[in-house]
This record gives structure tokens, C-alpha cells and sequence, in this order.
């Protein structure tokens, strides 16, 4: 894209043709106050909080409709804007409540931020304020607070351009205005909660994540979302060992600025019924010793020469770092077991915008990796071990007992307690992806990294270890330390994996087959 | 400092959105179906005829009833939220059912200087009812409004598409006679 040169607030700056003054601004590292402008949403011009001073134009400009052209200088601290803004934002606080204290957006609102940064100014209103509705339920998942609401239109905006069900609305006008949705007609498409994520107040909340967390407390780790196949990037938030929430992670190759609702309350696993310590029949047990017991009957079946008598059962919810060290353990340390995965979870409802019907985030990881994805062939003919990793197979599909049956021990890796672990002769607590870093690999064979955010829960440990450490048992090992040593093995062993560098895969991961850093592959 | 009030309870639990119902569907006759489609030959896309067929609705069907708002959304392929949002906001859509004679007396500045009061005072007086209401008959709506544009003849009103003015409180008595006569 062709450049231009521009000034901003007397710095030369070069940025992308075509650019409005709000997003060229925040390439010069200046923000420009404002409230109706997202880049998701586009420009609406409503708010007037961007108004800045254009060289050569006599009156203000409001910058989110203002674009970028050669040798353009513009200003956002002269006296001039600053009086406006303070305008402006005494309007818009006019009939505002003060609600902050019992505010859920306080310490991420835009009107807090702009009156610290823009405003103090003392209140002049001597009559009353305007009270509109507080604390109504506009649909399932959202809380309204009108009286909070400035009237910027992005969850108008998104409901119509986005999810294209349209029903926010603004009714009435001057200061009876109000944002509302159509009586039986509530606000409860599979996006809604993106509406509070735009709104820049706390007009718009989260009946999940009110009152739960002051924000300021909360931590922010990259991650991704594991609902479906999309991988939708996210902001893992969490405090003392718990998350909290997921926001939605600015990724145009994968999900834009948003993510769907059922999508944003899988977090949960991930606090609630965890397998956080080593069970042997029922009994909690130290992880060594644990360890030790499977390494044992492994090592026993590989002495023996019956090393196809074990089999191993792995997931599409692993992640990819998991999923090789299965197969490495399978293929090398084993010589050859039985692998295999089961795409056990029921498929999802696909639409349009994000969501996709394959329910796992690494169906694609697991066929790169040439895994195959029935479990029959795995589980037929029983044997001495069956590995289990990961997920919840027998949760998922009762039936499957018959064949767990056929194994002498059943040994499961997982990070909750479930049907699965309840059954297993052996459960092993593994991180899942909130205590440790890795990849899943979307639909579209992007590769995508999630952070580490919390440490392990209780005795967890990371899968690769723990594998390597049963490996151990038969005299042999992995010899990996972190995601960087697996990923150097995995990408000379594995020709779908050939062309990506784990080191390189940035904050936008990196689609498979082109090596290159997401922004320049096709999409 | 103003002692801090408590918010009205009644504003919690109302809805932002209130329209009547009819009670019943409603359709357009052919005759304003055919000028419906006529209509839209004049706008670029069908969102932009939206005001003009409001407001053939508002005379076929009387007010702007729930059915009307979800008729319209239909007819235009808009949210049924979009709709109400404009009718909201303009106050020449009825959003109950109106008299069959509409007064809105002007009671802005050259009326009032002309005695607008005093008529306003006996029309209320000679319907019975108050701004905003309807006669239990159906018969007649009474509203003000600001500025007529039709100072030379203040005080005025506007009786459904008529212009009329200038009125005393005795003219405007034999008004409302004729109007009862007329509407029977
Ligand atoms: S919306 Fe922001 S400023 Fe308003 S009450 Fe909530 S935190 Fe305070
Ligand atoms: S509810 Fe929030 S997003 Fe919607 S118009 Fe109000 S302030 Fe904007
Ligand atoms: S962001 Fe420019 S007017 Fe609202």
C-alpha cells in the first residue's frame, strides 16, 4: 500500500494511504479521545469526541472521518482541542450516573479515561439528572444499564454489520434517547456478548463476568480459544490461579475482533473440576510414584517384545506439542503401538461469521501429524495399556467401555476429573493450555500459539514431560525442556511442519505450508 | 448541592420501547400496495423509503400500532427495532390510537401574544379532556404544538391536514360543533 507523510502533533510520521486521522494518530503513538469510531465497526461520526485541528482548516475536524493524505499535519493538544473535548465530554457525562463504584467497567471506561485524561472539569448541573433503566437483561447473556449508555451505536452497529440480526436500537431522541431492543425480540444472537466488549462504558456487561473481578486485579495472557476448529485468538484473564474471563484478540486472518458466545465460557474446565493430582485406583498418589507404576508396566511390555499390546489414545483438543510426543512415544519409545484419535466430540453449529461444526481446536494438528482420527483401530483389539489422552472419551460416548474393557490398564493424561479418569486404573495430571505455552493448528492449517498464564495447578505437569518420563522406564528419552526443544525435533521429523518456526510464529501464528508470518500468506 | 434523589422505580422496570396493540394483523389495501411499490421505484434501496411508508401506514391504519411497526419492518426487510427507532423519534408517528379529529393548537410565541391561552383553555374546557388525550368518543385529539408557521393567522390550529385560525374561545366552540356535526 502506497505511504504518505504526515505530521502529528509536529512529528513526521509515515503511514498507509487511506488511513483516518484515529488510526494514523495511533501509529505516532498519540490517542485520540473517542467513542462511536472501532476499527470492526467503522466510522459513524456520532460521539464528536475526536475532533482534532487540522492545518489549513479553520474549524475542528472530528479525526475517525478524516483521512490521511501527503504532506497532511494535524493537532490533538492545542488548547482549542482540549477546551472540545472537555465540551464534549461534559455532555456526555450530563445525565451520566456516578456509578463507578458499583460499576463493572470501571477501571476499563473510556469516559473514565477521558475525564482523567481530557475533562476535570467541575460539574455545572443544577437540575436533576435524566434516570433511565438500570440492570435489565437484554438477552440471555447481556445486562443493560441505560442510564451509562452514551449513545455512540457500536452494539447497533454490530448487530447490524456483524451478526446481521439487528436488535439494538436507539429510540426516542435528545435526552430520552435510550438504547433498547424490540419487546420479544432479545438480544441473543451467538455474538451478543461482543456488544460489551465494543461498549466503551458500562452501559453493556457480561452476566457472566459482573461482579466477579475488579479488572484492574485481572492479568492478561495471549491464548486462544478451544471451542472449535476457528481458534479463535483471545486475552485469558485470570487472578490467584483462576480465569476469569476470555476477550476476543485482534486477529484479521482468523477472527477479527471478536468470538462467539458459547466460544468465550469455555474457559471453565480450566478452574473447575481439574485432576490436579495423581490417582491410582481411586487413591491420590504422588506423581513420581504414579510415574513410576505405568513406566513399569511400559517397560514390561517393551522388554517383552509386546510393545503392540499397547495403544495409545490421543485427541483433537491436545494440542499439537502433545499430540507429537503421543506419536513420538508411540512410534519410537514403543516401536511402533497402536495410535490413534477419536473425534468423539459431537459436532457444533456452524454459521457464517466464526463458528465451525468441528468442535476441536486441533483436528487439523492431528491429521498434519498423520494421526488417524477413529478410535476403532486403536481400541480393537485390546492389550495390556491403553494411554488415554486427553478429553473425555468415555464422557462423550459410554459405549466405548467395552472396548477400555479389553485392556489390562487403562492409563489416563487429562487436566479434569471426568468419566474418563474416574474409570482409569492410572490418572496422571497434565497442564491444559492456561499453565503452559504450545500450538493448536486451525481449519485452515493456520498454527497458532497460546501463552502460559498461570502456573500448573497442584502436581501437573506439562504432557511431553510426563510421557518422557514414563519413557524413562524403558531406558530411552525425549530429552525436550521446553515448546522451543519439541519444536525443533517436530520440525525436522515432520514434513507438514517443515516450514514453520516455532520462534516465528508471533502473536498471529503462521499458516502451515508457507512458513511465513501470517501477514504475508494468502488467506 | 441537591440532596441526592432515588431514581424513579418505575423507569427500572419499563420498557424503553412502548407501542399499542391493535390487537389484530394488519395489511395494506391494493390500492396502497400499489403505491407502495410505486414507492420504492424512487429510492435507492428499500431502508430509504421507510419514512414515506410509515407514514402511508399512519393514514391507512390510523396510528402506529405494534402489528403496523412489524407489517412495515416486513414490507421493508428491516429489523422490527430500526423501525421503531425512527417512529420513536419523530412525534407526528402515533404510537396510540388518535380521535378522528386531530387539533394541535400552536402555543408558541405570536399565538400566545394573540390570546392562545384563553383558546387553549376552552378547548379543553368544551372537549373535556386534557393535552395528549382523546375524547371517550373517539372523536377528538387534543395537542399543542410549536409554531405553526402560520403566524398571520394567530392564534391557529391545525385540524388534521386543515389549517385554521384566527381563533377566539367562542369560534373555536362553533368549531368543535360543526366538526361533532360533520363526523356523525
Ligand atoms: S460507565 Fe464508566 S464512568 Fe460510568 S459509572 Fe461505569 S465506570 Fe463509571
Ligand atoms: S450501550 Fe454501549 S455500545 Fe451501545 S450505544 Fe450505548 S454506549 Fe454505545
Ligand atoms: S469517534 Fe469520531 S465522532 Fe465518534
Amino acid at each position: 500500500m502506497a505511504k504518505v507523510k504526515i505530521q502529528v502533533n509536529g512529528r513526521e510520521v509515515e503511514v498507509d494511504e487511506g488511513l483516518n486521522l484515529i488510526e494514523a494518530a495511533r501509529i505516532a503513538g498519540v490517542e485520540v479521545p473517542h467513542f462511536c469510531y472501532h476499527p470492526g465497526l467503522g466510522v459513524d461520526g456520532n460521539c464528536r469526541q475526536c475532533l482534532v485541528e487540522i492545518d489549513g482548516i479553520p474549524k475542528l475536524q472530528i479525526a475517525c472521518n478524516s483521512f490521511v493524505k501527503d504532506g497532511l499535519a494535524f493537532r490533538t493538544d492545542t488548547e482549542r482541542v482540549t477546551r472540545m473535548q472537555a465540551g464534549v465530554l461534559e455532555f456526555l457525562f450530563l445525565n451520566h450516573p456516578l456509578d463507578c463504584p458499583i460499576c463493572d467497567q470501571s477501571g476499563e471506561c473510556l469516559l473514565q479515561d477521558y475525564y482523567i485524561s481530557n475533562g476535570k472539569y467541575e460539574s455545572r448541573l443544577d437540575t436533576d439528572k435524566r434516570h433511565k433503566r438500570k440492570a435489565v437483561p437484554v438477552g440471555p447473556r447481556v445486562m443493560l444499564d441505560a442510564e451509562r449508555c452514551v449513545l455512540c451505536s457500536r452494539c447497533v452497529r454490530f448487530c447490524d454489520k456483524v451478526t446481521g440480526t439487528g436488535e439494538m436500537r436507539i429510540v426516542n431522541r435528545g435526552n430520552r434517547a435510550e438504547i433498547t431492543t424490540y419487546p420479544d425480540r432479545p438480544l441473543e444472537n451467538d455474538y451478543s456478548l461482543c456488544t460489551v466488549d465494543v461498549c466503551p462504558v458500562g452501559a453493556l456487561t457480561s452476566k457472566d463476568f459482573r461482579f466477579r473481578k475488579r479488572v484492574w486485579h485481572l492479568q492478561s495472557a495471549k491464548s486462544l480459544c478451544t471451542g472449535c476448529s476457528r481458534g479463535c485468538n483471545v486475552y485469558m484473564e485470570h487472578e490467584g490461579g483462576k480465569v476469569y474471563r476470555y476477550r476476543p484478540r485482534e486477529n484479521m486472518h482468523v477472527n477479527d475482533f471478536w468470538m462467539c458466545d458459547p466460544g468465550r465460557l469455555t474457559y471453565t474446565p480450566l478452574n473447575d473440576e481439574r485432576l490436579d493430582v495423581a490417582i491410582v485406583t481411586g487413591e491420590e498418589r504422588t506423581l513420581p510414584e504414579s510415574i513410576e507404576q505405568v513406566g513399569t508396566w511400559i517397560n514390561i511390555a517393551v522388554a517383552s517384545g509386546q510393545s503392540d499390546s499397547v495403544a495409545v489414545l490421543v485427541s483433537p483438543q491436545s494440542s499439537t506439542e502433545t499430540l507429537y510426543a503421543a506419536k513420538r512415544f508411540a512410534k519410537d519409545i514403543l516401536g511402533g503401538a497402536r495410535i490413534g484419535g477419536g473425534n468423539v466430540r459431537p459436532a457444533g453449529v456452524q454459521d457464517e461469521i466464526l463458528r465451525r461444526a468441528d468442535a476441536n481446536p486441533n483436528s487439523k494438528g492431528l491429521e498434519m501429524l498423520g494421526l488417524s482420527a477413529d478410535p476403532a483401530a486403536v481400541l480393537s483389539a485390546g492389550g495390556t495399556v491403553l494411554l488415554v489422552i486427553d478429553d473425555d472419551p468415555l464422557g462423550m460416548n459410554p459405549d466405548l467401555a467395552g472396548a477400555f474393557g479389553k485392556f489390562e490398564h487403562v492409563v489416563y493424561l487429562g487436566s479434569n476429573e471426568n468419566a474418563t479418569s474416574a474409570k482409569a486404573e492410572i490418572a496422571l495430571p497434565i497442564t491444559p493450555h492456561s499453565e503452559c505455552d504450545g500450538t493448536f493448528v486451525n481449519f485452515e492449517g493456520r498454527v497458532q500459539r497460546f501463552w502460559k498464564a498461570l502456573t500448573p495447578r497442584g502436581d501437573s505437569l506439562w504432557s511431553p514431560t510426563i510421557m518422557g518420563r514414563i519413557a524413562e522406564f524403558t531406558g530411552q528419552e525425549f530429552g525436550w525442556k521446553s515448546v522451543r526443544d519439541l519444536w525443533a525435533d517436530l520440525q525436522k521429523t515432520e514434513d507438514a511442519f517443515a516450514a514453520i518456526d516455532y520462534a516465528s510464529l508471533g502473536e498471529v501464528g503462521a499458516a502451515a505450508g508457507s512458513g511465513q508470518p501470517a501477514s504475508a500468506s494468502a488467506e | 448541592m441537591q440532596p441526592y434523589a432515588k431514581p424513579n422505580l418505575d423507569i427500572a422496570g419499563r420498557e424503553a420501547c412502548h407501542v399499542e396493540s391493535m390487537g389484530h394483523s394488519v395489511a395494506f389495501s391494493d390500492a396502497s400496495m400499489e403505491r407502495f411499490r410505486h414507492l420504492l421505484t424512487r429510492y435507492p434501496n428499500k431502508q430509504a423509503a421507510l419514512l414515506p411508508t410509515l407514514w402511508m401506514a399512519q393514514q391507512e391504519f390510523g396510528w402506529i400500532s405494534t402489528e403496523v411497526i412489524e407489517y412495515v419492518s416486513e414490507l421493508l426487510e428491516l429489523p422490527p427495532s430500526h423501525v421503531y427507532g425512527v417512529v420513536s423519534f419523530y412525534t407526528m408517528y402515533y404510537r396510540k390510537p388518535m380521535g378522528k379529529y386531530h387539533i394541535q393548537l400552536c402555543t408558541n410565541l405570536s399565538c400566545m401574544l394573540m390570546g392562545g391561552s384563553t383558546v387553549l383553555d376552552a378547548l379543553q374546557e368544551k372537549l373535556g379532556i386534557g393535552l395528549g388525550e382523546t375524547t371517550a368518543d373517539g372523536m377528538f385529539s387534543l395537542d399543542e404544538v410549536e409554531c405553526l408557521a402560520a403566524c398571520e393567522m394567530a392564534p391557529c390550529c391545525q385540524m388534521n391536514d386543515e389549517y385554521h385560525g384566527p381563533l377566539t374561545p367562542e369560534s373555536v366552540g362553533r368549531f368543535v360543533d360543526e366538526l361533532r356535526a360533520r363526523g356523525k
